[in-house]
């Protein structure tokens, strides 16, 4: 039997106080992916968007990889791919989360690729236009100009992917990588309470989710520039 | 001044600007009139560098580049004696009225914080909208946005101002007020080429009226003399089919 028939609110109280030691390890993961995943999806939108040869075919062989097998698949790929191609060059294992970083990144990479590139493009000719006609250059012209109301309407997809990394973390207890989900399964186990323990991790990432879409609307609603708003409403996130 | 020899610009194979030349003297107004597909926008584009043209010699104030060869160094230095009012505003969304009016002060022109901003309100209060100085775009009218537009433009002191159907997005009871503010830079001496199809502000406020048909200016000269005394056909025509032909009764 792998459940205790009589539900235990006690320890659900007891289960989320296990679960919290594994938040740091969790959030980690997530920012790590997050920041990582900024910083690929920037460059990739911009090989893109310059049509800059090679690289535009290299980011597209990326992107269809990622969006084309499934992200356990590829945390395994990473976890296992990876130490043979160290192991060559005589380095050591590394610690499993940071394996889990990596994956987590390339896979957050892919998506925020297009949440860039889509934010960068709803941002009229126009206003490049009357960018340069005050003698703006280039680069003045995306830092003055592009960039506030790419970001503008990028924060709502942010949000969206920041969640669904967030919950995608839950994957890295497949390779043994000691954040929330794994502690839950562990603590459950040790006490045959899998339904309690895993209610406890459901709410404590629910409660997460919920801030990062408080932020997000607030921080959309500071952004938004008077009353119409400079950002086009109603484009639908990327899923992670 | 202005001095445009020999301006060509092709779209693949069509060649939209056949060899224009266009001269402004300083402080004076010029109005461009032509049918649709003429070449007006082009040729205004080419003025500002918004558009490469393929050729021809361009001259602003004391510069004199040759496009053929021109540098992007040269052609950003070109660009910064303009300023340009476009026909659906092209106010910056994620900046406020004067915000929009001072960003090419303080960072093309590099002025100073304070005088950046004294000339920017300055300029606002000239076109009436010194009052929506921290109204964002999405809060104004289209009469307003415009009035920010030439502000914007106005403010750079650019040798030359070039407008591109300032009011032909605007309703028709709003364009009076702008047509208004551009009379009133026409007195101060402000250097200005208009494409617009207000012939009764071309009567009045012009120096001199150039028409241009498929890419070359064909008739060009006083108002009086390109409005009520056409030689060219084509001009004949076009001014007939202007709906408010009344007032050119010459013919
Ligand atoms: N970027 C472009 N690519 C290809 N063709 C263009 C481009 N811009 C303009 N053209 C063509 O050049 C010709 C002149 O266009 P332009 O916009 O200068 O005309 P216009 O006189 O301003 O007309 P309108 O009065 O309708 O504004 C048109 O035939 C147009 O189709
Ligand atoms: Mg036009």
């Amino acid at each position: 039997m792998l459940q205790n028939r009589q539900f235990d609110v006690s320890f659900v109280v007891r289960a989320a106080g296990e679960v919290l030691k594994g938040l740091p390890v969790t959030l980690l993961i997530t920012a790590v992916a997050f920041l990582a995943g900024l910083v690929i999806g920037f460059f990739c939108a911009q090989a893109r968007r310059r049509r800059i040869p090679v690289l535009r075919q290299l980011v597209a062989v990326y992107l269809s990889f990622v969006r084309g097998t499934p992200l356990l698949v590829q945390l395994y790929l990473v976890y296992f791919g990876l130490p043979l191609l160290l192991r060559r060059t005589g380095q050591p294992d590394l610690p499993g989360v940071l394996y889990a970083c990596i994956a987590f990144s390339l896979y957050s990479g892919a998506y925020l690729t297009s949440v860039v590139q889509s934010s960068m493009d709803a941002v009229g000719i126009d206003q490049i236009e009357a960018g340069v006609s005050v003698g703006l250059s280039r680069m003045q012209v995306l830092r003055r100009v592009v960039w506030p109301q790419a970001f503008c309407t990028a924060v709502p997809l942010l949000g969206n992917n920041l969640t669904s990394l967030l919950k995608g973390t839950s994957l890295a207890f497949a390779i043994s990588v000691m954040e929330m989900t794994s502690r839950a399964t562990v603590y459950g186990a040790s006490g045959l309470r899998f339904a309690e323990s895993y209610l406890a991790v459901s709410l404590v990432y629910l409660l997460l989710c919920v801030l990062v879409e408080k932020g997000c609307a607030a921080a959309g609603n500071r952004l938004r520039f008077g009353r119409g708003g400079g950002s086009p409403h109603g484009i639908q996130g990327g899923k992670m | 001044m202005v001095a445009a020899t020999n301006i060509r610009k092709s779209f693949g194979d069509r060649e939209v600007l056949r060899g224009v030349d266009i001269s402004a003297e300083k402080g004076s107004t010029t109005v461009i009139l032509g049918p649709s597909g003429s070449g007006k926008t082009t040729l205004l584009r080419c003025l500002n560098l918004l558009e490469r043209p393929d050729g021809g010699i361009l001259r602003i104030g004391e510069q004199t580049v040759d496009m053929a060869k021109a540098t992007r160094r040269e052609l950003l230095a070109l660009r910064r004696k303009t300023g340009f009012v476009f026909q659906q505003y092209g106010l910056f969304h994620n900046m406020t009225a004067l915000q929009n009016v001072r960003l090419g002060l303080t960072d093309a022109q590099r002025l100073p914080r304070a005088e950046a901003d004294a000339r920017a309100r300055e300029c606002l209060a000239q076109v009436g909208m010194l009052d929506r100085a921290d109204a964002y775009p999405s809060e104004l009218s289209g009469g307003q946005k415009q009035r920010v537009g030439i502000a914007r433009a106005a403010a750079l002191r650019p040798e030359v101002i070039l407008m591109d159907e300032p009011t032909s997005a605007l309703d028709p009871e709003l364009v009076g007020g702008v047509l208004e503010i551009l009379r009133g830079l026409a007195q101060d001496g402000v250097t200005m080429i208009i494409v617009t199809h207000e012939l009764a502000f071309a009567a009045q406020a012009a120096d001199q009226v150039l028409f241009m048909d498929g890419g070359a200016v064909v008739e060009q000269g006083p108002p009086e003399q390109v409005l009520q005394n056409p030689r060219g056909e084509r001009m004949k025509q076009f001014l007939r089919r202007m709906p408010e032909m009344g007032f050119a009764a010459g013919i």
